[in-house]
């Protein structure tokens, strides 16, 4: 892979992430999330959120046991909608790790930025019917659509974390929360910013994209079996099934973290991003464009694949994505022994917060030297020729994860961590 | 947030300057930057009714080489594909020379609209209880039924990402890439970070910019001009740059519009839809640019504000500029491209970060971009000998976007 000059700065800034929430269907904090995946547990069933029994699919990840905190965003708890709320669930968690909430220590505001990945956020059904079809469309409501803008979120975030040094919204559907790390990486990183808060929510289990997605013939029809519809690389997989959260996580530059007394978690080391410029939802069969992002990553993080003990894969369970996904994995990592999983089998496909809990898996995996269990496979595709973690939580020596994310439109993003030097 | 993009003084042109090498753009005032430019110098009055802003009779697809792409994608992405196509030409596109995996698309877009998806609306239509069921307005399970007979794609035609996607093939742009949906600042966002992946060498070409297409639907008229916004009309439109080193751009034959100096962003970090009124964190974000840029207000003879459509924002923005250059040896022009040609939401600030030099260079702003309100706060038309300008624009909740910009 030419070098695109990523990794030529020869006055590099390290970035460290010093904090992590998470809302998802394992659990509503980070530590929830980490144990049941270690569990291997499955939370799939039927869609309890809306009457689904019209829908070719019925099943998903729903968020449970979950009551937003409206006092984490005051006034502008009006102004959020699921995602939303999700997503500033998680930002309190991971700001009250890094010590960022409340004021407690100072930092520069002009310094700290907000980057994250959003949905598409559409109102229901009912608001629909409500507000639109009669044309009962006032001042009021247009307050209220609010709720369903990409950029509320970011918008709360400043405000609870007091970032005055800008903030931005990324959609690139499965790759937007991907793609917003990377960017807050490359923000400290290049000496844009000391902090930015970034991460992803998302929360698609919606009549408009149950049907959309059934539509395109991606989700899984498992519906007698919800547990076990969501499995990615088994032979028999046939769609993903829709999960819902949020994960947001603090990235600092080093020196500025252990000058506060920050505690770092991690290091996050090298982002690729590439386009594929093929169709707006297959992968090119031969993975050109993963297999680059994974290339580059690897390469801005200075290290030889080889060394990269775990990937966490986008890994949907769509026939297509897994191959390919598949194949590109070991073209990249090929003569090392990296293993292989997908987290989506037990939370689900989390749309736009997929790339932001999937890194969050990572980091919990080198901070706990434990890979996360493979779920949900009871025979491997023999055309998905990567080796899977155990299917049980397996202890190792790692040193360093990577995170693919890839999105309908064309994204692909890959993200490597480490452990701390 | 804060960078320099290009290297040196502000005030020497560089081989290795991050420059706008070309602009395709769609506006209700005018298709192409020329076109643009003529009607911005005109005596043409603006538009004088929100539907003028509107681009509902615009043909995007006489403008696509591949109308097979019309059918995949929605009237929004469409304008915003027809800017990329108009740019394609502009920028002498097969002359480029540039491997896929250097060029690079960063598109501002709108956030998705279920509501013009008409096959999402059909379907909730029929799927209405002919009388409220315990309140409930929608049998959901027949919604889900009925959409079953949508086309297949009925989901892809809404995606955010859509230009991005398209874009790229239309390109063959492999490289570095992005999507933001922030609202009023999406298209400056594109054209920043697009412009530090060209000035880091991460790119050798950026195509960034944003699209804008609002009055999709008579609702969202009324959401706007009926809830109050009454400082601009919201206005369709989009706007595309190709983004890339000096020294390959003149090679190939391409006369710079502009150079990239610097870029700074910042936010009120307050709560959402309002403003804090000082503007401190806009009047932070201007020091910063200028610092990055190596200048001072001195430095500085242009600004063009670009306001969303809220009350106070234009008074914000003047009140920070007064502050900013209270002790210039001579105050900026002040212009204002929302006056003539609406605000133009996630394509705004790109027009105005390509024609700032042009305005510099004709030594006055034109007559229908100037701010009545600018005036009286002190500020003036005349732009004698400026080699830099100001592009700044502010968002729903106090975020702002400010470019330095110069002029060869």
């Amino acid at each position: 892979m030419t070098s695109t000059g990523m990794s030529k700065n020869n006055a590099r800034r390290r970035v460290v992430v010093t904090g992590m929430g998470a809302v998802t269907p394992l659990g509503n904090s980070m530590a929830a999330t980490w144990n049941g995946l270690l569990e291997g547990v499955s939370t799939a069933r039927a869609i309890g959120r809306f009457d689904a029994s019209g829908f070719p699919t019925k099943i998903g990840y729903e968020v449970r046991a979950y009551r937003f905190d409206r006092a984490l965003a005051g006034h502008d708890a009006t102004y959020l909608n699921e995602a939303g709320e999700f997503g500033v669930t998680a930002a309190h968690e991971a700001l009250r790790q890094a010590g960022l909430d409340g004021g407690r220590t100072k930092v520069i505001p002009e310094r700290v930025a907000v980057m994250v990945g959003n949905g598409m956020g559409s109102p229901g059904l009912e608001w629909y019917a409500q507000h639109y079809l009669d044309g009962k469309f006032d001042g009021e409501t247009l307050r209220k659509h609010g709720r369903f803008m990409p950029e509320m979120l970011a918008t709360v975030i400043a405000r609870m974390a007091q970032a005055k040094g800008g903030m931005a919204t990324v959609h690139t559907a499965c790759a937007s929360s991907g793609q917003a790390l990377g960017e807050a990486y490359e923000a400290v990183r290049y000496g844009e910013a000391d902090v930015v808060v970034t991460g992803g929510a998302d929360s698609m289990i919606n009549p408009f994209y149950v049907a959309g997605f059934s539509l395109l013939g991606a989700l899984s029809k498992r519906n007698d079996d919800p547990r076990t519809a969501s499995r990615p690389f088994d032979k028999d997989r046939d769609g993903f099934v829709l999960g819902e959260g949020a994960c947001m996580l603090v990235f600092e530059e080093l020196e500025h973290a252990l000058a506060r007394g920050a505690v770092p978690l991690a290091e996050i080391m090298g982002y690729g991003i590439t386009e594929s410029a093929y169709r707006i939802t297959d992968l090119h069969p031969e993975g050109i464009g993963p297999i680059e992002a994974m290339q580059m990553a690897v390469e801005d993080a200075g290290i030889e694949a080889t060394k990269i003990g775990y990937v966490n894969a986008h890994g949907t369970s769509t026939a297509l994505n897994d191959r390919i996904e598949a194949l590109a994995i070991a073209k990249v990592f090929a003569g090392g022994k990296t293993f292989v999983s997908s987290t989506k089998s037990m939370t689900g496909h989390m749309i736009s917060a997929a790339g932001a809990i999937e890194l969050g898996v990572c980091l919990k995996a080198l901070e706990h030297q434990t890979l996360p269990p493979t779920v949900n496979v009871f025979e491997k595709d023999p055309e998905c020729r990567v080796e899977l973690t155990p299917a049980q939580p397996t202890a190792i020596k790692l040193d360093y994860a990577l995170s693919n994310s890839v999105g309908f439109g064309g994204s692909n993003t890959a993200l490597v961590a480490g452990r701390l030097k | 947030m804060s960078n320099k993009i290009s290297s040196g003084s502000a005030l020497i042109r560089r081989d290795d300057d991050v420059v706008i090498s070309a602009v395709g753009a769609v506006t209700a005032c005018g298709i192409g930057l020329e076109a643009i430019w003529d009607y911005a110098r005109s005596d043409a009055a603006p538009p004088q009714d929100a539907q003028s802003y509107g681009l509902n009779d615009f043909k995007a697809v006489a403008h696509f080489s591949d109308k097979r792409m019309m059918k995949a994608v929605s009237t929004s992405d469409a304008l915003g594909l027809a800017a990329v196509e108009i740019l394609k030409k502009a920028a002498r596109w097969p002359e480029l020379g540039v491997k896929p995996e250097m060029i690079g698309v960063y598109a501002g877009a709108p956030s998705a609209s279920t509501n013009a998806n008409d096959y999402y609306m059909d379907a909730l239509k029929a799927a209405m209880h002919p009388a409220p069921v315990n309140g409930i307005l929608v049998d959901t399970a027949k919604f889900g039924q009925t959409c079953m007979e949508a086309k297949p794609t009925t989901l892809l035609i809404g995606l955010p990402n859509n230009v991005l996607c398209y874009a790229a093939m239309l390109l063959d742009a492999r490289g570095p890439n992005s999507n933001y949906t922030s609202s009023m600042l999406s298209g400056m966002t594109a054209v920043m970070n697009g412009a530090r992946r060209v000035s880091r060498g991460q790119l050798a070409v950026a195509v960034a910019g944003g699209f804008a297409y609002f009055s999709a639907t008579e609702v969202n008229e009324k959401m706007y001009l009926e809830a109050g916004f009454d400082a601009f009309p919201y206005a369709d439109g989009a706007a595309f740059t190709t983004l890339e080193r000096r020294a390959p751009a003149v090679a190939r034959g391409m006369k710079p519009l502009a150079s990239l100096l610097s870029f700074a962003t910042g936010s009120d970090a307050g709560n959402a839809w309002s403003v804090e009124a000082s503007g401190q964190s806009l009047e932070r974000a201007i020091q910063r640019a200028l610092n990055d840029a190596g200048l001072t207000p001195d430095d500085i003879g242009l600004v063009l504000a670009t306001d969303s459509a809220r009350r106070g924002l234009e008074t914000r923005g003047l009140s920070v500029l007064s502050r900013v250059f209270a002790n210039a040896r001579a105050r900026p022009a002040v212009g204002n491209f929302s006056r003539r040609f609406g605000d133009l939401r996630e394509a705004g600030g790109i027009l105005e970060m390509a024609l700032a030099p042009r305005i510099m260079a004709a030594g006055a702003i034109p007559q229908g971009l100037a701010s009545e309100a600018a005036m009286k706060a002190g500020f003036k038309r005349e732009v004698p000998g400026a080699r830099a300008a100001l592009v700044m624009r502010q968002g729903f909740s106090g975020e702002s976007s400010v470019a330095v910009v110069g002029r060869d």
